[in-house]
C-alpha cells in the first residue's frame, strides 16, 4: 500500500528542551515535499513551540489540532484554541507558544515559497536526542551521518556530530569534524570554546580558536 | 518591501466554505505548499476518490474533528480525530464520514505553484458538478462562462481542455487552451501527460505541441 496511517498519540515523543516535545511526522512517513511535525508539551504553561525565528527561511503554518495554545508572535500574544491556524509568512518573525491546556497538540508545516523543499538540517540533531541521552553513540553518530548525506558539509550537522564523537571518546573524529565545521562557518569557533562537550578536546593540537 | 502581513491567524470554522472545501491556503495566501480542509457533503464524501499520479504530490491528511473512514488502495481504515494518513502520488484514496479533514500537499523536488480560484470558483464548482455526472458538455459551458470573466485563469484553461477532450471537441481551440494553461502554470505540462482526461487526444500531434 502506497499509503500509511498513524495517530498523533502513536508518534515518537522526543523531549527537546523547555518542555516542548518533538513528534516527528515527516521522518515517520518519509515525506519529502514539505516539512511536517507535531509538538506537544510536558505540561500546561510549558513551551510547545520553541521560541525561535525560522532560520531555514520557511513559510510556516501552525495548526492547533487539540487543546489550546498561546502564541507569541514578535511580542504579540495570540490565543489559539483547537482549530486555529497561525500562518507565518516572514521567517524573521520571532515565534513561540506555550500549552494552555493539558493534551494540546500543535502541527507545524513548513516549506519554501518558490523553491523545492529540502529536509531541514536540524532534524538530525532532534532525531539523535534519545540516542545521545542514552549514550548510544553509534546510533547518534549514524543519525548525524545520515544528516550529512542529506546536507553534505553542513556546518551545524558537522558541529553536532563532533560533539557526540567527543563525548563518545573519539577525539580524532571529533577534531576532524569540528575543524571542518569551523572552516565552513568561522563563528562556530566561539561556540566550540563554550561547549562543555569539547572539554577534553581543548588541549589537543588543532582545536579551533 | 512586501505589503503582505508577516503573519495571519484564522480559525478553520471561520474560513469561507466553498461547498465541502475550506480553502485554507488561498485564504491565508500560503505559497510554499497546498493546505486545505474538507467537510462532508450530502453524500457523506469528504475526500473524493482520486490519486495524485498526475500532480506527483505527496499528501498528508489530518482528521481534525469527527470520525472518517478512509479507503486506501482498497483497504478500509477507520480514522477518528487525531489520525494522520499519508498518501503517495499513486495511492487511490477516498474519505467518507462526518469529520473535518485537513489536507497538506506538494510534489517532492518541485517548487509549489499555488492556483487561486477566487472569482472563478463559482464557475469551477459548477463545472466540477457536471464533470462528476459525466455531463462534459455542461462542464465545458461552465468553464467557458468562467473564462469570459477570468480570461487568464490557468485552471480554467486547463479544465477547458480536459472537458473538451472528454466531450469530443477536438478542434484547435481545445489545444490552444491547453497551451495557454501550461504557459500560465508550467506544472500543468507534467500533469497533462498523466491526466486520463486527455486519453482521447493524447495521440494527436497537437497535444504534444501544446505542451512544448
Amino acid at each position: 500500500m502506497n499509503a500509511a496511517v498513524t495517530t498523533f498519540d502513536e508518534l515518537d515523543a522526543i523531549p527537546v528542551e523547555d518542555g516542548f516535545v518533538w513528534r516527528p511526522i515527516r521522518r515517520r512517513f518519509g515525506i519529502r515535499a514539505f516539512g511536517c511535525n507535531a509538538y506537544t508539551s510536558e505540561g500546561v504553561g510549558r513551551q510547545i513551540v520553541e521560541d525561535h525565528v525560522e532560520g531555514t527561511g520557511h513559510e510556516e503554518c501552525y495548526v492547533v489540532v487539540r487543546g489550546r495554545a498561546r502564541f507569541t508572535l514578535d511580542g504579540e500574544e495570540v490565543d489559539a484554541p483547537a482549530g486555529t491556524i497561525v500562518f507565518i509568512r516572514d521567517h524573521d518573525v520571532r515565534r513561540g507558544a506555550v500549552a494552555d491546556e493539558e493534551g494540546t497538540v500543535v502541527l507545524a508545516v513548513g516549506g519554501f515559497a518558490g523553491k523545492a523543499f529540502e529536509v531541514s538540517a536540524w532534524e538530525s540533531f532532534f532525531a539523535a536526542l534519545p540516542a545521545t541521552q542514552e549514550e548510544r553513540w553509534d546510533d547518534a553518530i549514524a543519525i548525524h551521518q545520515e544528516g550529512l548525506r542529506e546536507h553534505p558539509g553542513h556546518p551545524s550537522v558537522l558541529f553536532n556530530l563532533a560533539r557526540i564523537e567527543a563525548r563518545a571518546g573519539r577525539p580524532l573524529d571529533a577534531l576532524t569534524h569540528l575543524q571542518e565545521a569551523v572552516r565552513r562557518d568561522p563563528p562556530l569557533v566561539a561556540r566550540a570554546r563554550d561547549t562543555s562537550d569539547f572539554a577534553a578536546l581543548r588541549r589537543e593540537p588543532g582545536f579551533p580558536g | 518591501m512586501s505589503s503582505e502581513p508577516k503573519w495571519q491567524v484564522a480559525r478553520v470554522d471561520d474560513i469561507e466554505r466553498r461547498d465541502t472545501w475550506i480553502p485554507v491556503r488561498e485564504h491565508l495566501g500560503i505559497s510554499a505548499f497546498g493546505i486545505n480542509a474538507y467537510v462532508a457533503g450530502g453524500d457523506g464524501v469528504i475526500v473524493s476518490e482520486h490519486d495524485e499520479t498526475a500532480s506527483g504530490q505527496q499528501e498528508l491528511y489530518i482528521v481534525l474533528q469527527g470520525k472518517a473512514t478512509f479507503e486506501l488502495d482498497g483497504a478500509t481504515v477507520e480514522a477518528p480525530a487525531g489520525t494522520l494518513v499519508c498518501a503517495g502520488p499513486t495511492a487511490r484514496r477516498k474519505a467518507t464520514g462526518d469529520a473535518t479533514i485537513l489536507a497538506v500537499g506538494a510534489a517532492p523536488g518541485e517548487a509549489y505553484r499555488a492556483l487561486d480560484w477566487g472569482k472563478a470558483w463559482p464557475f469551477h464548482s459548477q463545472s466540477l458538478t457536471a464533470y462528476a455526472d459525466r455531463r462534459y458538455g455542461d462542464a465545458l459551458e461552465a468553464v467557458r462562462a468562467g473564462l469570459a470573466e477570468n480570461p487568464d485563469h490557468a485552471g480554467l484553461h486547463y479544465n477547458y481542455a480536459c472537458f473538451a477532450s472528454l466531450a469530443g471537441e477536438t478542434g484547435d481551440e481545445t489545444f490552444e487552451h491547453l497551451r495557454r494553461a501550461v504557459e500560465l502554470n508550467p506544472p500543468f505540462r507534467t500533469q497533462a501527460r498523466a491526466d486520463d482526461d486527455f486519453v482521447p487526444v493524447r495521440d494527436d500531434p497537437r497535444f504534444d505541441e501544446a505542451l512544448r
